[in-house]
């Protein structure tokens, strides 16, 4: 065993203490030996860690930068602010910590940058807190499984393929399918509902006006107040596109770690995917499939894995998560569409032939799918939309063959215009997400059978009679049912009996 | 084909050669850097030859200043880089800066100690909002 002396132990300490205090005026420097494209190339610094931010000097001060890649002899690392400003030969210096963004309820009603400065044309925003951008998912015992509701407000997704708090749910489909209305019905719902849960709307390289239309709907609905906004446009450096998401994250874990629920929703991930291939392939990085780096999987993997539910002992907070993938032609089966499908807890997919159809919102009752919102779902919705998805997808499968003209049978008839009755009842218009009791009763409407003298063409007109009627009627009975309690039998009866007196009037 | 050498393995062959006094080492380096056409790499493996020279306790500090730099101050800064840098021999170059408007920068293969009065104008820049 050898033996410790205490006395040179202190001595030695004392002697590492006095040369480390001396040697503080002496700062680690590199040099940028190239840069373009946003990416700059730096020589030494070879104590640089990853995803470090560097400070680089320029004419105009300095310009950050983050080490994407420690390589041997050079780091190469991505630039935050203009190209033009560094130049070769450039003064590099560690700014000693990773990247972090304020977080915290002073961003709510904000728009920023993935930097968290304002873009919104409001103060500097102080913060008395600031998050990681990348950091690490919390761990399997820190989790809870999802059991809470997220109601989107939108019947068909809520009674079909509901959402629970911490779950991710993918929305996938071509352009122009209604992608970002199902996400904003959503964020629209929370403030109608007051559930308190925090939106937050990272935009990857959204069309700037696409945003100001956003922030504009989202004021009226009286949403923005608990809303942030991540804005970075398609004109923004691919490095803040690539960090958007992740600063997004830190900026809502913030309220899912302080016993709060957050829902965050990304549009899009591709673009992202995009954004980080760019990055890759200026790094030099090897290109594999579809020219995305190898670790693109992990680039969404590791961002989706920090929204979850928190186990009670870690306050109970949640973090949703609605990532978009926008697909061609329908593809689903394209690499990052299959890649974020299986990261998530499922997905909703949106046809563009429905769309045209008029079916809004265009959700494919086949192909979509929640793995764990079923848990989470209320029990009022449970118990009216239990067959609902079953039943829609018999009814698509048997109207396409009577569209060749065969005699049919009564049941199947009958069950082609319950179909038809459920189809017109699910159509629901943007910016009107419904409550829990709305819902059920427009659902148990159709489903009860008690609608099947209504005309289809004038459902949609008899379930707004209905609910009028129930709302002028049994507000109280109706605001006991939004709790979401399977209502009495009581309670049922007196719906029925409205349902009977409102399809009267609708007979076709 | 041969692998490609990185400049650091190179710079760290070098620098033992030249802790060994084996100074035709540098004959040798500039023949391979013309035979690879890599000599626009020679600047830059001068510095990652000073840096293996560093970590073997050879360091060799360049000292800028917009004034002539005195004995007694010449004195002080190389007991200050023995200090910092744990060095057992320290070389010193210095040369006269004007663009440094006042102060000194000193500068190690990887570190650098700068209280110039320029480096004081470029912080104040940056903290600008």
């Amino acid at each position: 065993m050898t033996n410790l002396s205490v006395t040179e132990l202190s001595r030695d300490l004392r002697d590492a203490i006095a040369q480390l205090e001396t040697s503080e005026g002496l700062e680690s420097v590199g040099i940028v030996t190239r840069v373009g494209d946003g990416v700059a190339w730096v020589h030494g610094l070879y104590s640089a860690g990853y995803s470090e931010v560097l400070e680089i000097e320029s004419d105009n001060g300095t310009v950050e930068a983050f080490a994407l890649n420690l390589n041997e002899d050079e780091i190469g690392a991505v630039l935050l602010g203009n190209d033009s400003d560094v130049k070769a030969g450039a003064r590099v210096s560690l700014k000693g910590e990773t990247l972090s963004v304020p977080v915290g309820p002073e961003l709510l009603g904000r728009v920023v940058d993935p930097l968290g400065r304002p873009l919104d044309g409001g103060p500097v925003i102080k913060t008395k807190h600031r998050g990681l951008v990348e950091r690490e998912a919390v761990g399997v015992m820190g989790r809870k499984s999802v059991h809470e509701p997220l109601m989107t407000g939108i019947m068909s997704i809520d009674a079909m393929f509901p959402i629970g708090r911490g779950q991710r749910e993918l929305i996938i489909g071509d352009r122009q399918t209604g992608k970002t209305a199902i996400a904003i019905d959503t964020m629209i719902n929370q403030a109608k509902q007051k559930t308190g849960v925090v939106n937050v709307y990272v935009a990857i390289g959204q069309k700037l006006s696409k945003i100001a239309r956003l922030v504009d709907r989202l004021k009226e609905e009286g949403v923005m107040d608990q809303t942030i906004i991540v804005a970075t446009g398609p004109s923004d450096p691919a490095s803040l596109l690539y960090l958007a998401p992740y600063a997004g994250t830190a900026m809502g874990e913030y309220f899912r770690d302080n016993s709060e629920h957050a829902l965050i929703i990304y549009d899009d991930l591709t673009k992202h995917a995009v954004a980080y291939r760019q990055m890759s392939l200026l790094l030099r990085r090897p290109p594999g499939r579809e020219a995305y780096p190898g670790d693109v999987f992990y680039l969404h993997s590791r961002l989706l894995e920090r929204s979850a539910k928190l186990s009670d002992d870690l306050g109970a907070g949640s973090l949703t998560a609605l990532p978009i993938i926008e697909t061609q032609a329908g593809d689903i089966s394209a690499y990052i569409p299959t890649n974020v499908i299986s990261i998530t807890d499922g997905q909703i997919f949106l046809e563009t032939d429905l769309f045209y159809q008029g079916i809004r919102p265009a959700i494919s009752a086949g192909l979509s799918v929640s793995r764990v919102g079923g848990a989470a779902q209320t029990k009022a919705v449970k118990s009216v939309g239990g067959n609902l998805k079953l039943g829609l997808s018999q009814f698509r499968e048997l109207a396409s063959f009577a569209q060749f003209g065969s005699d049919l049978d009564d049941a199947t008839k009958s069950q082609i215009d319950r179909g038809r009755r459920l189809t017109e009842l699910l159509k629901q218009a943007q910016y009107q997400p419904m409550g829990i009791w709305e819902q059920y009763v427009s659902i148990h409407a159709v489903t009860s059978g008690l609608f099947d003298t209504v005309d289809p063409e004038r459902v949609k007109d008899a379930q707004t009679a209905l609910l009028t009627k129930l709302w002028s009627d049994h507000k109280t009975e109706m605001r006991t049912l939004n709790k979401g309690d399977k209502p009495s039998d009581d309670v049922l009866a007196l719906i029925d009996a409205a349902i009977t007196s409102v399809a009267k009037g609708f007979e076709g | 084909m041969a692998r490609r050498l990185s400049r650091r393995a190179l710079a760290g062959y070098a620098a033992q050669q030249l802790l060994d006094g084996k100074t035709a080492v540098l004959q040798q380096l500039a023949a391979y850097l013309i035979e690879v056409r890599r000599t626009k790499e020679v600047d830059l493996l001068v510095r990652d030859i000073e840096h293996a020279l560093a970590a073997s306790g050879v360091v060799v500090a360049d000292i800028a200043s917009a004034r002539e730099v005195t004995a007694t101050l010449r004195t002080a800064i190389v007991a200050y880089i023995t200090k910092a840098t744990s060095a057992d021999d320290v070389q010193v170059r210095s040369r006269i800066d004007t663009s440094l408007v006042g102060g000194v920068r000193i500068r190690t293969p990887d570190a650098e100690y700068d209280a110039t009065v320029r480096r004081q104008l470029i912080k104040l820049q940056a903290m600008k909002v």
